[in-house]
């Protein structure tokens, strides 16, 4: 299968099976979903609307469209995955593009928990609190996997990152070792192994805890989960990952198959994975 | 004359009663929208984005977020059979 690989929303992007024209637009979806939702780009829409003065914000169709999904995610994860924790993120230190991220000796500071029921939206017009800073990357990679991969006519696959869906079988390695098929949909994993960073000596992470404003404490290093989409199969790990040893049975829950890396390398697997599985492991 | 007078007052009459009634529907549909813009992390409109219109994908449709939402249906695993293509890791 032809494999075509660009670099894109802090990560490599790998798609599988589609024709260079196919490959070419999908490199453009990427960067232009990038134009539009990137916290580190002063041009782009989302910090266009972090820096609108009072309450009220114009977004146009796509904004308001993605917002819509970061609402559901958020309803769907009881707050969990949430799209108004730009100032708690900023504040644990992650103000830039993560490769010109340095340790810095001063400590990190704590956010304002999640406040996405705050959020009003509808007819190209966003109403958040005065100063919230909204972050919809919970849900732009995923979503953008999933409408990529659409882009591809016949059997193929899009990666970023490490976040996938697949039309036609794949073989995936595993974090910690190990391998799975997908046979269907799209597989996602989300930690704190490799986006972080230290302040004042201690380690810092992407996926805040929405109930503190800071850091997850997970047990967890690294949440691997399946589902119908890479939307879904995204949310869901950061899901799983925040709520910590409740991850596995909150999966069982909605039939999601996951696989939980703790940190000493050990990892478990929920009941609806070990159903996929027979014998209980990935392959070797 | 008075006839004329009594067909003057009904036609006033089922004016104000059509006044009435259009003023009761918009007022019906203000507050419908208004109880969407105002419910807690609401958004009031569900159409697909116009941008991505060359974009078909899947997740948006049901209610609940992880539900099963097209023929694309949910996801499924099985054991690996071949050397990996791509890995999954937190990115």
């Amino acid at each position: 299968m032809s494999s075509h690989h660009f670099p894109a929303m802090g990560c490599q992007v790998a798609v599988g099976g589609a024709t260079s024209n196919e490959a070419a637009r999908i490199e453009e979806l990427f960067h232009e979903r990038d134009r539009m939702f990137s916290r580190f780009r002063a041009d782009s829409e989302l910090s266009r609307v972090n820096r609108a003065p009072g309450e009220l914000a114009r977004v146009s169709s796509e904004f308001e469209a993605m917002a819509r999904r970061a609402l559901r995610a958020a309803a769907s994860t009881g707050g969990l995955v949430d799209p108004t924790l730009g100032e708690a993120v900023e504040a644990a230190g992650y103000d830039r593009d993560f490769d010109e991220l340095a340790d810095h000796p001063e400590p990190a500071l704590t956010g304002p928990p999640g406040r996405w029921r705050s959020l009003r939206l509808g007819h190209g017009l966003l109403s958040r609190p005065q100063g919230l800073r909204i972050d919809l990357n919970g849900v732009v990679k995923g979503r953008t996997v999933d409408d990529a991969l659409c882009l591809i006519g016949g059997d193929g696959y899009v990666s970023a990152g490490g976040d996938l869906a697949t039309r036609g079988t794949l073989d995936v390695e595993l974090p910690g070792g190990g391998a799975v098929r997908v046979v269907h949909g799209g597989l996602a994993t989300s930690g704190s192994a490799r986006r972080r960073w230290q302040r004042a000596g201690l380690w810092q992470h992407h996926l805040i805890d929405p109930r503190r404003g800071r850091p997850s404490e997970s047990p967890w290093l690294e949440v691997t989960v399946s589902a119908g989409t890479c939307l879904q199969a995204d949310v869901a790990a950061k899901a799983a990952f925040l709520l910590g040893l409740g991850g596995p049975a909150w999966l069982d829950a909605r039939g999601l198959p996951g696989r939980f890396l703790f940190r000493e390398g050990r990892t478990l697997t929920n009941l609806a994975w070990r159903r996929s599985i027979p014998r209980g492991e990935a392959a070797a | 004359m008075s006839g004329s007078r009594i067909a003057a007052a009904r036609a006033r009459a089922a004016s104000a009663k059509a006044v009435l009634l259009a003023s009761a529907v918009l007022v019906f549909f203000a507050a419908l929208v208004l109880a969407a813009w105002t419910r807690p992390g609401s958004s009031a409109a569900k159409g697909r984005s116009a941008v991505t219109s060359n974009v078909a994908s899947s997740s948006d449709s049901s209610d609940s977020f992880f539900d099963e939402t097209d023929d694309s249906g949910a996801g499924a695993i099985a054991p690996s059979q071949s050397t990996p293509q791509v890995a999954t890791s937190s990115s």
